[in-house]
């Protein structure tokens, strides 16, 4: 996709928008705004890549329209805020030349798509986020909770701890880590296919998994390292793979109803 | 989770594309539809096991309204769930698990249900000879479907999306999408997405070839993750070269746990 705005045009609307919200914010409780940007028909993908490697990242969806990226005071005091640009028709938060750790916030309304790619600093932490999530980081754990879309997430050095609100629909939910363990918190309800596999641990789950193949021989007794079977009705497919630690499936409360209307 | 429209409770539709009496341009939208909906996928393929054991029934045939209103006899206690597209002469293999076979409990509650009606009663060769070419032609089409549609999903930006679709196509029919997988192993950024493809290259049988090409990917694949997942790939099958492949990985990769995961399947080899 293409960015139809102008670059002079575009850095014009930003660079206002910025001044005016600095101005007129500032400060929001423990964080100093730093960037915004408001969703337009300049930006129509609703989708925002956060692509810091030298960062502990959280995202948050709140019920705005617009991207907030912020620090923590001692932060802003110590480093310039990271770059924003608008790339093949997403936002983009940007940093791959500083290489000084520092703690992100980036605020996110909740309907949007958001890819981070994390690396060194430490973990990525996502909550409240009704649109799909696309997570890479390398040394350190992903944290996300409250998610009603696809989930697409890798470490190689850290534990994922996934909470989901509610099933997506016409979207997986994949989580890999090489070296350590995955929990994953499913609505109780929940309809899906899991693919769950560990090389050198055991899968937990307290669901009743209707079995679609027989397991490999179990690390414990019962406790298998592989399970494959369905929740439900099946439907949306859960993979989860690490090579060393446990897998471990939770039920969750049911999903809440979809609003009327969404 | 299923999508659902109003197209869903077209039950006359699906009904005319397998009697092949739907326009071209009308056959081509449900087809869309059906690859899309599990609900209307698994209605049709029914009716498709259904006619393909019709189609062995001695005459007299049924009209299309009786066979209807056995179809949904056969299936109104709720017994009959998504599976995989088949016709009587090809089952496809399906990740969807499942133990009981739905389908064939159906069609055999049809042919039972027809004796017993006494709507079948003298041996005779099938009135519809047409029905097979038919069934293959609508298969076919949806081959084609599945295929230019992977073929478009795969450069979409969002792995997602991307993975949304390895998945389904794994549901239905790899083998005819093989080259696109395996291109997906080879060059998809996101180790997800590269995982999902190995996943779909494991439901179908492969070429030497097309074995070789996975096997190399133990060397170049930057994911330890995936390169442990190749060496299960790999031990699963008779791939020449295997040995010398995981023999270097044992010796040489960067990762201890692929070392440790080589050499256990060197062991299992030996």
């Amino acid at each position: 996709m293409t960015v139809r705005m102008k670059p002079r045009r575009s850095a014009r609307i930003a660079l206002a928008i910025i001044a005016l919200l600095c101005a007129a914010s500032g400060v929001t409780g423990q964080e100093t705004v730093i960037r915004e940007f408001r969703f337009s028909s300049d930006l129509p993908s609703r989708s925002v890549l956060v692509d810091l490697p030298y960062a502990t990242i959280s995202v948050e969806g709140w019920a705005g329209d617009s991207v907030r990226v912020a620090l923590t005071p001692e932060a802003a005091r110590r480093r310039e805020l990271p770059p924003v640009s608008l790339a093949e028709g997403r936002l983009v938060v940007a940093d791959a030349g500083n290489q000084e750790l520092l703690d992100v916030m980036v605020r996110v309304p909740r309907d949007a798509d958001v890819s981070v790619r994390g690396s060194n600093a430490g973990d990525v932490t996502i909550s409240g986020m009704h649109g799909n999530l696309e997570i890479e980081n390398s040394n350190g754990g992903i944290l996300i909770s409250g998610s009603r879309g696809g989930v697409v997430a890798a470490t190689s050095n850290g534990p994922i701890v996934a909470e989901v609100e509610r099933m997506p629909e016409h979207a997986p939910l994949s989580f890999l880590t090489s070296n350590d363990s995955v929990r994953i918190v499913l609505p109780a309800d929940a309809d899906a296919e899991l693919y769950l596999e560990t090389d050198n641990a055991v899968v937990r789950t307290d669901f009743d998994v209707v079995s679609g193949r027989p397991a490999q021989a179990p690390a414990a007794p019962g406790h298998p390292r592989t399970v494959q079977g369905r929740l439900g009705e099946g439907g949306a497919v859960v993979r989860v793979r690490t090579d060393n630690g446990d897998i471990i499936v939770e039920r969750g409360p049911a999903a809440a109803p979809p609003a009327p209307g969404g | 989770m299923t999508e659902r429209t109003p197209r869903c409770d077209g039950r006359d539709e699906v009904a005319l594309l397998v009697h092949g009496e739907l326009p071209d341009a009308e056959r081509r939208r449900l087809l869309a539809h059906i690859d899309k909906c599990a609900a209307c996928r698994a209605r049709f393929a029914e009716m498709v096991a259904v006619e393909a054991e019709y189609s062995r029934l001695p005459a007299p045939r049924l009209s299309r309204a009786e066979k209807e209103r056995l179809f949904a006899h056969a299936t109104s206690a709720g017994s009959v769930t998504g599976a995989g597209l088949a016709t009587g002469a090809r089952i496809r293999r399906s990740r969807a698990p499942s133990g009981i076979p739905w389908r064939a409990l159906a069609a055999a509650a049809v042919v039972a249900l027809a004796y017993l009606a006494g709507w079948a009663t003298s041996p005779s060769p099938s009135a519809d000879p047409g029905m097979a070419e038919r069934l293959a032609g609508i298969e076919k089409e949806l081959v084609e479907l599945r295929r230019s549609q992977l073929q478009v999903a795969v450069e979409h930006p969002s792995a997602v999306v991307r993975m949304q679709e390895i998945v389904s196509v794994q549901a239905a029919d790899s083998e005819s999408v093989t080259d696109l997988l395996l291109r997906v192993l080879e060059r998809d950024p996101n180790p997800n997405v590269r995982l999902a493809a190995l996943d779909a290259l494991r439901t179908g049988d492969l070429s030497e070839a097309e074995a070789q090409t996975v096997l190399s990917r133990l060397l170049d694949e930057p994911s330890p993750l995936l390169r442990s997942a190749l060496i299960d790939f790999v031990v699963s099958r008779e791939i020449e070269g295997r040995q010398s492949l995981l023999e270097r990985l044992e010796r040489s990769d960067d990762d201890p746990a692929v070392r440790a995961k080589a050499r256990s399947a060197l062991e299992r080899l030996t």
